[in-house]
């Protein structure tokens, strides 16, 4: 290779068109977050005063914290939902290897929610969730029980949670299912005629086959629904009341609805604490995993 | 005739077709399909006077359109004009004549919210105005969402990017736009013509800016009530109401006949009382219409809540959200999806005939009243006929409620100031505004006079403008409260405060919040952020 042994300046060189790239697209942007987030920018008011903390401080003694516990019960929730069923479907599409067709046809209904956008999910499910047309309160009204405008309950973020998790195993199954068909048959069957059940055979060779995967698929999931906005937007527009507002919604809100971007800022700002605790834990954890061999 | 004209039978197909929100297509979004497609099929040139076989016969009237320098414009219109001055006002409003100037080669930027179904017979004129001027308008469609935030950026850094500006009268874009005051001079030969001629007298100050005119109006609405008029005839349902409340089954004028004509109807849930929309802001801007409609104001002159300083003030709004919570929790005629419900929903349950009464009705939504009378509906539910909301007291006297209005306006920095005036001047023009009389209700009372006489021309029975009853009381409505109350835009109004009072009122429906905890922490928001914005100094 002509670059072994290359000096730090041409490293320097090669290293310069992402470290330009880095600096438009993401730090002037994160600056310019940062700064405004310590103003009163109001798209109204012609001039703009620097406010010190005064935003943050209002969204923390505001209803910022309520938003913020909506975002991370909504992320983990929704996130560990899609694994436990993307996980699920993977180890039945495993299981009926043998019958390719019934394999295939499964896993084409599996994969077929992922093929909708997520806003046409919910606009789907503001339907399926209706007092009228909705076939879960055309069920209940056959058996005679009362029925409920879902969404415009008090746990309205758990109806959409549940609709989010619909639509996001089928990435999850996908993933998983590739894992597992990259285990070696073989080391099931042996396992098989030493007498494993089919529990201790998932639980000590086909989780530990597939862990590093559901490492990755975890993170990547983490992050992904911490930016949750389409789907919760077109099914409650964080209502009722602000029930199921979250801080990608108060965003939408400051910003379009209040006109006030120097409070948008600040809870973009305050966005990012999550996603970069959650990158820290991953190396953190990942060193650990590298020192132990 | 113009060979670019689109029939009215076309216009009026198209608006009929599109059920889509006006303002939220997302939660309508399985209906953009039956828009676009519809869209496609309809628009096909044909003769303008073709469609007005079931109007009175017209008196056609030729209007001579002088172009300045190089040529004469001739448009035959075939309008009654002779009743535009017929006028309820104690001062005949002035027709002006809108001549249009020709400035060849100019481009303007017209910024539009997309989807507006009321303009859109509007738009499709637009090539008109270019042949008369020489001028090309560039429309800029802009999502509901990004309309005024994106004018608003642009104004503000005076970057001229739009010649002209496309909002609601009370969004703040007033300190980033030109006067019109000289333009106005010029087009009514004086300022109190034209103040004569805009239908609502709150509209003056909401449009000014230190004093002078920075916007105009080009779409006025309000809310009003629809109801079936064979439900409310029929004698089987007479005799039994009569039998039940003692009187006669008649629309109801006030909130208490409202009440027991909703009881009378309701059966739920294949049939409801009352069918409303209250999803965001419209459920706020509901309430507020009955408290304007008592004769109450948001603000005092020293822009103190009036909902917390003046007891009976404060007594109306929770007596009308009381009956609002009632009517969801209690006797149960309205459902609670409906607090999910935009235009869209309502237009497809009513439709569909399963409520007596609509209420909260917005004309803008495309093609509303000649919707609800489009014959396939007919069949179905009947004759539908429009009258101002209910009143709260118990006389059914109106006193105003809220209207809607949207203005073009000339932004700072624009670069062609004077060609924008020309595509101003035809936006207000009879000819684009008594085009889209189809879905909204013309800004000023000469052409709202034409509406009113003017009907449906699938169901002659039906005038354009819904009712004179309408009519009168938006002459004294007051401007939808987001931004404005005390005779002035208080652009802090549309920020928390107005957020936590929808909030709340979704609540206080669905039974979490009484309607005086709903109150008092709407007043005092109100309070909060008006001191920090420095209301209340000195």
């Amino acid at each position: 290779m002509i670059l072994v042994g290359s000096s730090k300046k041409t490293l320097l060189f090669l290293e310069l068109p992402l470290l330009i790239y880095t600096l438009i697209f993401f730090a002037y942007p994160v600056y310019l977050l940062i700064y405004y987030s310590f103003t009163d920018f109001l798209l109204y008011k012609p001039e703009i005063k620097f406010i010190g903390f005064e935003n943050y401080i209002k969204i923390l003694t505001g209803r910022g914290t309520f938003y913020y516990m909506n975002q991370i019960i909504y992320t983990v929730v929704v996130t560990f939902g899609s694994l436990a069923l993307g996980m699920g479907f993977a180890l039945l599409v495993d299981y009926f290897k043998r019958h390719r067709i019934f394999q295939r046809v499964l896993s084409a209904l599996i994969m077929m929610p992922m093929l909708l956008i997520p806003a046409a999910v919910g606009v789907t499910w503001v339907f399926m969730y209706s007092e009228y047309y909705g076939p879960f309160n055309f069920v209940l009204r056959l058996l005679g029980l009362p029925t409920k405008p879902w969404l415009y309950t008090t746990s309205s973020l758990w109806y959409v949670m549940l609709t989010d998790i619909w639509g996001w195993s089928p990435f999850v199954y996908i993933i998983l299912l590739a894992a597992l068909q990259q285990i070696d048959p073989s080391i099931l069957e042996a396992a098989e005629i030493d007498g494993a059940t089919g529990f201790r055979r998932f639980l000590y060779i086909t989780l530990p086959s597939i862990l590093p995967l559901i490492g990755i698929v975890t993170t990547i999931k983490l992050i992904d629904t911490y930016k949750e906005f389409d789907c919760l937007y077109t099914m409650t527009q964080g209502g009722p009341g602000d029930y199921s507002t979250n801080l990608n919604v108060a965003i939408y809100r400051s910003f379009y609805k209040h006109r006030d971007f120097g409070t948008a800022c600040a809870y973009g700002v305050l966005t990012l604490i999550f996603p970069i605790l959650i990158v820290i834990i991953y190396h953190i954890i990942s060193k650990r995993m590298e020192m132990r061999g | 005739m113009n060979k670019k004209e689109p029939s009215r039978d076309s216009i009026y197909s198209e608006v009929l077709k599109k059920k889509i929100s006006r303002r939220d297509a997302l939660s309508t979004g399985a209906k953009i399909g039956i828009g676009t497609v519809v869209g496609i099929v309809v628009g096909t040139v044909a003769g303008y006077l073709g469609g007005r076989a079931t109007l009175p016969p017209p008196e056609t009237v030729t209007k001579t359109m002088t172009v300045e320098k190089t040529k004469t414009t001739t448009l035959t219109e075939t309008t009654t004009v002779t009743s535009t001055v017929a006028t309820t006002a104690s001062a005949t409003p002035v027709v002006p004549s809108y001549k249009l100037e020709r400035f060849e080669g100019v481009e303007l930027r017209v910024p539009h919210p997309s989807g507006w179904g009321s303009w859109e017979p509007g738009l499709k004129l637009v090539p008109e105005f270019e042949e008369a001027t020489g001028i090309k308008v560039k429309l800029d469609m802009l999502s509901w969402d990004d309309n005024t935030p994106k004018q608003l950026l642009e104004a503000r850094q005076m970057t001229g990017v739009y010649d002209v500006s496309t909002v609601n009268v009370t969004e703040p874009l007033h300190p980033y736009l030109r006067p019109l005051t000289h333009y106005i001079e010029e087009l009514y030969g004086s300022i109190e013509a034209f103040e004569n001629d805009i239908l609502s007298m709150n509209l003056q100050r909401a449009a000014m800016w230190e004093g002078e005119y920075v916007m105009i109006p080009m779409h006025a609405n309000t809310v009003f009530m629809i109801y079936r008029k064979e439900l409310f005839e029929d004698p089987e349902n007479q005799k039994k109401f009569e039998r039940e409340y003692g009187r006669e089954l008649t629309p109801p004028k006030t909130f208490d006949e409202l009440h027991e004509v909703a009881s009378f109807f309701n059966n739920p849930p294949e049939f409801w009382g009352i069918a409303t929309m209250n999803h965001r802001w419209i459920i706020n801007t509901n309430v507020i219409h009955t408290l304007y409609d008592e004769g109450y104001d948001l603000l005092d002159k020293d822009f103190r809540p009036i909902i917390k300083y003046n007891d009976k003030a404060r007594e109306t709004l929770i007596n009308i959200i009381k009956w609002w919570q009632d009517a969801y929790q209690k006797y149960k005629y309205v459902s609670a999806e409906t607090l999910k419900w935009l235009d869209g929903e309502l237009f497809d349950f009513f439709s569909a005939g399963r409520a007596a009464i609509a209420l909260y009705v917005w004309d803008d939504f495309w093609g509303t009243i000649p919707g609800y009378n489009d014959p396939d509906v007919r069949a179905k539910i009947g004759r539908v006929a429009a009258l101002p909301i209910p009143s709260l007291n118990p006389h059914g006297v109106h006193k105003g409620g809220i209207a809607s209005w949207w203005t073009h306006g000339i932004p700072k920095g624009a670069k062609n100031p004077d060609a924008a005036w020309q595509y101003i001047k035809w936006a207000i023009s009879d000819r684009v505004q008594l085009t889209c009389a189809t879905g909204q209700f013309p800004p000023y009372k000469h052409q709202a006079e034409i509406a009113l006489k003017r009907t449906i021309p699938h169901a002659p029975d039906t005038p354009l403008f819904p009712s004179r009853e309408i009519f009168e009381s938006m002459k004294n409505a007051k401007i939808d409260i987001y931004n404005y109350a005390a005779g002035k835009t208080v652009p802090e109004l549309q920020m928390e405060p107005t957020t936590l009072f929808r909030e709340s009122l979704e609540l206080c429906y669905l039974g979490k919040m009484t309607p005086e905890e709903v109150v008092d922490k709407f007043a005092d928001a109100i309070e909060k952020k008006l001191e920090e914005a420095g209301y209340y100094k000195g």
